[in-house]
């Protein structure tokens, strides 16, 4: 077996390969992959479990202030279908299980199915998967060998979750070292029990985009039913129709209970064995589902721009929908989470010095800024995905047309940053539609606005991706993705260790006023748009005297 | 002055080169062929000539403009088609002839229908649907049909069955009388040899050889296929005579220069039937490749 074979970045030497058997270097090339991104997932968990609890403990620093939070979340339904079951949240450890459990899972089980159909359906695509079977291994083998792969990049994340959870145990002593471990597990599962839906969806899907969003729907779905479940205790009984709702029964650091856990770790299993199964029976390159091949009457795609939209409607669209969504089912929550900020008084304390009166809308500031990292990512994905257009060869279709390479960059920047604003823009709509529900006080101008106020940290990330992929293309997207993680975990932790204002301003997300709890700073984001149009330009000088680089 | 002209062209990738020193003239109206074993840096030319990417020294002309700095004007009067590229899978194939078709302006919507007949393609399908060989039909159907005064053409074959090579042979000859100029980087030794006024090849970056065929077989080995009724002679001593091969009664050689010593030797000797033919295309490839 050959370096060749799998890609061009196979990350085995070829001396690894000469003395493997064929199914382990599949194994071990597909773990090599993803175990960067799994060892970050695992520090992710573990900082947000660290600053969560610190931040509880600072902002709830007296029995009294923690009671009463407990008391206005525990009976909010709304906030129970977002973030799940509030058990126990005058404890700082049933605040931790509450603040990670809604969200971590979610962000792992998202990874793990990219992942895992990248692995499987991504790798038939390309054509690399025909050429491991044509190896000495069966499909099975191959099959099982890239599933181990995956899961053993999962091991990763949940090793260092773990020894994050041991640490925090000792230090904090607010839970035992075996209930921490029970809480890393219980974060962590549902990355293989998505894995092994990614696994399977690769063999019934024609092709990655379609076993992606079948996976995605199943995620979906799993989320709703869980959302559905946690609103009234008469639909609680269909939690255990949800993978997402197993996780939430198993209630770590409050009750620990394995029947969840062990509903998921039997799913996984079985829908592991189905996958195998199927792709031994299936034949190469087919699938159970057949998509449509052949539309007469598409998009007119005529010029450099109408295609630019034609590829990314898609994307862009699902997002909007995506951020109208959550912000829609956050609009829904706003009310009570306001209820629970009035009563903290270290957190009256903050808004006061912060110059924020409109407490009602301050939880909104905290979402739009969660949200911004999520536009941010968009952005990254927007310039990743012009990479990817240059790597693959396509762009060189565009640029031995007489149009110039200035054209066709900038008529690529001009998509992303017109998607990026639609995005920001589906975000506010969905807050006014979920805050209006509940009778809240946020006008659709404050939206709005809150929802653009996101476009400009965004357009520089989109700038820098920009500017790296004009000079140094191949490492667009590691430097997009870098700055992304390293602003979110700066906004995290940052405020809990008294970080100072130098290190904190290198995060993108630190200039972005609260809005609408503030008003947007109008010279800021008026700067911060000028620093992208440079960064945007530099990076289409760079593209113009470079040459392109195909690989 | 040729349409297409290269001087000291060069192009390096740390301290390996990929092209080195190339000087190329192909005038206009000719078919160029461009010949080179995997990596000699015929696509690293072709790219340099569309401006994708830059000499390191030197410098390359399309109709007389700089191919670095005025793409756009020559890329108005240039279609290329790429051997090995990725199409976009979510468009069909109308779909992406329309593209191509409109960034390069006007298009005989009529003569591209006629393209689309003879290469068989159904232009209905998405671009994902489609075999190697059906990507390759379309990219050609669309470099084709734009008529341009210049054709990159580089191994525009690669995966298409014999009956559409035959197919492409026969447009690029009405290509060639439309007065198009065609610059074709080819493996297919038989197809540069039917459609090529002029070849050249390419060895590790260097040309090591560019005239038409016959200059070149001029130049080369002819063959001499010698088939003995009696004991098989050693004709490897013999003054010119190389690549000596014996299969039974029959003797392949080769001779460069003079036959005079060949002659001598065989004269006397029982010789049943003696052929001589020019050496071929792909001869004079393998001689100058071959181990």
């Amino acid at each position: 077996m050959s370096r060749s074979i799998i890609g061009r970045d196979f990350s085995l030497s070829l001396r690894e390969l000469k003395t493997m058997s064929t199914a382990r270097v599949i194994t071990v090339h597909t773990f090599k992959e993803r175990r960067k991104i799994a060892a970050m997932l695992g520090n992710m968990v573990g900082i947000v479990t660290l600053s969560s609890l610190y931040g509880y403990r600072s902002a709830y620093p007296h029995l009294a202030d923690r009671l009463r939070l407990s008391a206005s979340f525990s009976h909010d339904a709304g906030i129970a279908a977002v973030f799940g079951p509030a058990r126990s949240l005058e404890t700082v450890a049933g605040f931790t299980a509450f603040r990670t459990l809604g969200v971590i899972p979610l962000i792992i089980g998202i990874w793990a199915a990219l992942s895992s159909t990248k692995a499987f359906r991504g790798n038939e695509d390309t054509g690399q998967w025909e050429i491991l079977v044509a190896a000495p291994i069966t499909r099975t083998k191959a099959t099982m060998a890239t599933l181990r792969g995956v899961f053993a990049s999962l091991t990763v994340t949940l090793f260092i979750a773990s020894l994050w959870s041991i640490l925090t145990s000792k230090l904090s002593h607010n839970f035992s070292v075996p209930a921490g471990l029970f809480f890393a597990l219980a974060l962590v599962s549902s990355g293989y029990l998505f894995a092994s839906i990614g696994a399977l969806a690769s063999q019934v899907a024609n092709s990655r985009r379609v076993a992606s969003m079948m996976t995605g729907g199943a995620i979906g779905v799993s989320f709703l039913i869980r959302a559905l479940a946690d609103t009234s205790s008469k639909f609680s009984w269909i939690h255990w129709f949800s993978p997402l709702g197993w996780i939430n029964q198993s209630a770590p650091l409050t009750h620990s209970k394995w029947l969840g856990l062990g509903a998921v770790a039997i799913a996984t299993l079985l829908i592991s064995l189905l996958a195998i199964r199927l792709s031994a029976k299936r034949d190469l390159n087919g699938s159970l589902i057949s998509e449509r091949t052949s539309r007469r009457n598409g998009l007119n795609v005529t010029s450099i721009p109408k295609l630019w939209l034609k590829l990314q409607l898609g994307n862009i669209l699902g997002w909007a929908l995506g951020f109208t969504f959550i912000s829609f089912a956050f609009g829904l929550v706003a009310h009570g989470a306001t209820k629970a900020f009035s009563g903290s008084s270290t957190i009256q304390k903050t808004f006061a010095n912060l110059g924020i009166s409109k407490q009602s809308e301050l939880f909104f500031g905290i979402i739009f800024l969660m949200l911004s990292a999520g536009l941010m990512f968009a952005a990254n994905s927007q310039a990743a995905a012009l990479r990817e257009q240059e790597s693959e060869g396509y762009i060189d279709h565009l640029l031995v047309s007489p149009a110039s390479r200035w054209w066709v960059y900038l008529s690529r920047i001009a998509t992303s940053a017109t998607g990026l604003v639609i995005i920001a823009c589906g975000a506010g709509i969905g807050a006014f539609m979920g805050s209006s529900v509940q009778n809240g006080v946020l006008s659709f101008s404050d939206a709005l606005l809150a929802g653009l106020n996101m476009v400009p940290s965004a357009l520089v990330l989109l700038g820098v991706s920009t500017f790296i992929f004009g000079f140094f293309p191949r490492a667009t997207t590691l430097v997009g993705q870098s700055l992304l993680v390293w602003s979110f975990l700066l906004e995290l932790i940052g405020s809990t260790l008294k970080l100072n204002h130098w290190i904190l301003d290198t995060s993108f997300l630190h200039h972005m006023s609260f809005a609408p709890a503030v008003a947007p700073r109008g010279g800021q984001n008026l700067l911060l748009l000028g620093i992208s149009v440079l960064l945007i330009s530099l990076g289409g000088y760079g593209f113009n005297a470079r040459d392109t680089q195909v690989g | 002055m040729g349409i297409v002209e290269t001087h000291d062209l060069t192009k390096t990738y740390g301290d390996k080169s990929a092209v080195k020193n190339l000087n190329l003239s192909i005038a206009e109206g000719e078919v160029f062929g461009f010949l080179g074993p995997n990596g000699a840096g015929k696509t690293t030319t072709i790219r340099m000539l569309l401006g994708l990417i830059k000499p390191t020294s030197g410098s390359a002309q399309i109709f007389g403009l700089d191919c670095e700095k005025e793409t756009a004007q020559i890329h108005k009067r240039l279609a290329y088609v790429p051997g090995e590229s990725n199409l976009w899978g979510s468009l069909t194939g109308e779909q992406t002839l329309k593209l191509l078709s409109s960034l390069h302006g006007e298009v005989d919507k009529k003569f591209q229908n006629t393209l689309i007949e003879k290469f068989q393609v159904d232009p209905s399908k998405k671009v994902r649907a489609y075999s190697k060989g059906n990507r390759q039909k379309l990219l050609l159907v669309a470099g084709l049909s734009f008529q341009t005064d210049v054709l990159l053409l580089d191994e525009p074959t690669s995966g298409l069955d014999p009956l559409m090579q035959e197919v492409f042979r026969s447009v690029v000859l009405e290509a060639k009388e439309r007065g198009q100029t065609i610059f074709l980087s080819s493996h297919t030794l038989s197809e540069v040899e039917v459609l090529c006024d002029q070849v050249g090849l390419l060895r590790s970056g260097e040309l090591i050889e560019v005239g038409t065929l016959d200059q070149m077989r001029h130049l080369s080995a002819l063959t001499y296929q010698i088939t003995f009724e009696g004991a098989i002679p050693d004709l490897s001593k013999i003054e010119n005579v190389r690549r000596v091969v014996v299969e039974g009664q029959r003797v392949t050689c080769e001779l460069v220069g003079k036959p005079t010593g060949l002659l001598a030797f065989l004269n006397g000797l029982a010789v049943e039937k003696l052929i001589c033919h020019e050496a071929s295309l792909e001869e004079i490839f393998l001689s100058h490749y071959g181990n």
